[in-house]
């Protein structure tokens, strides 16, 4: 059901575009007003979530042991698996974000025969996941030379890396193959493992399609059906300076493409696709398991009145003595 | 399990380290001649396969090899090579990548290396070395894999992996044969148009290969807790001797064919190349005395058997085996073959620095990945010991 809403979902985008740039013609629209409006979207609601998230006070360490802690000099602390300084959690946290390294422990639980009990090392969504980040981002920063001119020496080599083996004349993307495989995986993951499936939300379903559909649009533009590539640059060029223009001639399949980044782009903050921002933020990785070696008070603590034993004493020092009991001072 | 690879000693690391900076001078090689072509090897119109394919024509016998722990173990029920099948196995996957890389570095526009598979061309042999040599990877990385991974667990293998595993012995057989199909195919080269050009590939293979496994043996057995055995070493060492019995016999039948019947089509003035010198050019001839010379002498320590089952002794031989093995096979039999050239002359060939400097570093990206996977191997075996 879930899968069905998302898939017609982008499939009624790609026809909304199809209807409105490649019929009606509002190329001024779906190339100027919609992206803008998506762009001010995303970076209100990136802004909202993470300073939302900011505020949220975290006043105690909560350690997630997958290491030792540091103590004693003679035992050995694990620097990045259970950080003590902020140069370890600056390595946990680079760990996870760039290698998914919690993802590498993924283990499953399999009951052989014996019976006798063994953990699988799942390494696929590990390894998928990794793949399709990592593409994503390459892409992502290879698609700078579209808003930028001249075009940064580090945006040209990396075309040049990932574009290195030819496909007829023109580069063939390494990372175009991998990310439609990787997402593919992923897709069918979610599809036939049971348990995944029946955990599967729209939610879940929804970007995977988007991101399926901006990628194919994408390879068909650059390998099948190409559009004008000078007059993309133009209105990227010109959105980028704020004098937005729009060329003619660029064919549809750039608008459905660019429509649905904007989508992405528009529905991110507010999806589960935002871990791009929260992953920082999460107080399981980003903060030094220091609580044996430093003291946090919490800093909304009212003043609790107490009595000590002291005071305690002082009020009822005769009356202790009276009745034999022994007090401190005399 | 792959974390296993990042944790070791200080050797271990300075290890890698060596093997880095091999590959990281071998890379910036390969960079200078992406950008200026071949023309920076020693390569010629005369002699157009150089030391990058006579290293992958040899480490391709290597890869094959893996199939002499596979087959006794897995159809003749040999236990002694169950503790090592996963090390043959994983031997085949280094030496695979190398031979791959070998063809790559070869290449002059490797950009266009796709064209292989967008336009294929099955009458070609190229064509079914791509096949034979890619599938033969992934079947040997899959079948290691899930044979270690059932190691780690206790549990046995699942059992398609035994059906990959069956697959992969004639596939074994099949790329050495179709790499010697390259040379046996060709009309316009005399020394290498034999019909005994696969048996001898295969031959020098099962000797070669096991020879190195079994120097690896050796070194796991002193710089870790896991020891292959006794037995599957001597068991090994007995291959290698019947293996090298064979590859000198067939030399020996080429020599016979050559010299007896005197034909200059059956590779009798590449012989006298190789052996002797040709014209004044006499630039393989003490490698080629430097390999008979090894070949005796590994035969005397392997067929002794006082000499084979000592330890020391078996080391010496198989070093000699290998080294051997790689002068008549890395060396003689490519670069021969183009000497002389079709108008009966004579261009000699002599790799340049920056060549040697490449192979040098495809060399040490195969033992990076070899180190990477046995760390990993010995790991999980130390632990289940």
């Amino acid at each position: 059901m879930g899968m069905a809403f998302s898939f017609f979902g982008v499939i009624v985008l790609m026809l909304v575009v199809y209807l409105g740039a490649g019929l009606a013609g509002w190329h001024y629209l779906f190339g100027v007003i919609i992206p803008y409006a998506a762009i001010a979207i995303f970076l209100a609601g990136m802004a909202y979530r993470v300073i939302k998230w900011a505020r949220v006070p975290v006043p105690f360490r909560i350690p997630t042991t997958a290491g030792q802690q540091k103590s004693l000099p003679w035992i050995k602390a694990s620097t990045f698996d259970n950080p003590s300084s902020t140069a370890g959690v600056i390595g946990r946290i680079a760990l996870e974000v760039l290698f998914f390294r919690s993802l590498l422990r993924n283990t499953r639980m399999e009951l052989h025969r014996g019976p006798r009990l063994a953990y699988h090392w799942e390494k696929w969504l590990w390894l998928g996941g990794l793949l399709f980040h990592w593409s994503f981002l390459i892409i992502f920063l290879r698609h700078l030379r579209f808003f930028t001119e001249p075009v940064p020496a580090f945006v040209s080599w990396l075309e040049a890396i990932d574009g290195f083996f030819r496909f007829g004349l023109q580069g063939l993307y390494i990372t175009d193959i991998v990310i439609l495989v990787a997402v593919t995986y992923l897709f069918l993951r979610r599809v036939v493992i049971p348990q995944v499936r029946y955990i599967s939300l729209p939610a879940d379903y929804l970007p995977l399609f988007l991101i399926l559909g901006i990628a194919s649009t994408g390879i068909l533009m650059r390998y099948f059906f190409r559009v004008d590539i000078t007059a993309v640059k133009e209105l990227t060029i010109g959105l980028v300076t704020f004098r937005p223009r729009v060329p003619e001639g660029i064919g549809v399949l750039f608008y459905i493409h660019l429509f649905l980044v904007c989508i992405l782009g528009a529905y991110f903050p507010f999806s589960k696709l935002v871990h791009m921002g929260g992953i920082f933020l999460s107080p399981t990785r980003n903060l030094p398991n220091d609580s044996r070696a430093r003291r946090h008070i919490n800093p909304w603590n009212y003043p609790v009145k107490v009595h000590t034993y002291e005071e305690y004493e002082e009020e009822f020092r005769e009356k202790m003595k009276m009745a034999g009991l022994p007090v401190e001072k005399g | 399990m792959l974390v296993k690879a990042l944790t070791g000693s200080k050797r271990y690391w300075g290890w890698i380290t060596l093997l880095l900076v091999l590959i990281g001078t071998g890379f910036t090689c390969y960079l200078w001649q992406l950008d200026k072509g071949l023309t920076i090897t020693g390569m010629s119109r005369d002699v157009s396969w150089g030391l990058y394919i006579s290293q992958f024509t040899f480490l391709v016998g290597v890869a094959a090899s893996a199939v002499m722990v596979v087959l006794p173990y897995y159809l003749h029920n040999v236990k002694a090579f169950g503790r090592i099948t996963i090390l043959g196995e994983f031997l085949a996957v280094a030496a695979l990548i190398m031979c791959l890389l070998f063809v790559l570095v070869d290449v002059g526009k490797p950009m266009r290396i796709l064209n292989m598979i967008f336009y294929p061309t099955p009458n070609s042999m190229f064509f079914w070395d791509m096949i034979a040599l890619n599938g033969y990877l992934l079947l040997n990385i899959i079948a290691g894999w899930h044979a270690l991974e059932a190691e780690y667990k206790a549990v046995p293998p699942p059992a398609w992996t035994k059906v990959l595993v069956y697959i992969s012995i004639p596939w074994a057989v099949s790329i050495h044969t179709v790499t010697a199909f390259l040379y046996a195919g060709l009309p316009g080269r005399h020394y290498w148009l034999t019909a005994i050009m696969a048996a001898r590939f295969l031959a020098s293979a099962f000797a070669s290969g096991p020879a190195l496994l079994i120097l690896l043996c050796y070194i796991i057995k002193r710089v870790s807790k896991f020891d292959p055995g006794r037995e599957a070493i001597q068991k090994l060492a007995a291959i290698v001797t019947y293996a090298t019995i064979v590859s000198t016999f067939f030399i020996g039948l080429e020599f016979f064919t050559a010299f007896y019947s005197q034909v200059p089509a059956h590779g009798i003035y590449t012989l006298k190349y190789l052996f002797a010198g040709l014209d004044g050019h006499s630039r393989l001839v003490s490698w080629m005395w430097a390999f008979a010379i090894l070949v005796v002498f590994a035969l005397v320590l392997l067929i002794n058997p006082g000499t084979r089952t000592r330890d020391s002794y078996l080391q010496l031989a198989c070093a000699a085996v290998f080294v051997s093995m790689w002068i008549e096979k890395g060396i003689g039999l490519v670069i021969g073959g183009f000497v002389p050239n079709p108008f009966e002359r004579v261009t000699e060939y002599v790799p340049t620095l920056p060549e040697i400097l490449i192979a040098l570093g495809v060399w040490a990206t195969g033992f990076l990945v070899l180190t990477f996977l046995y760390k990993i191997a010995i790991s999980v075996k130390e632990e289940t010991v």
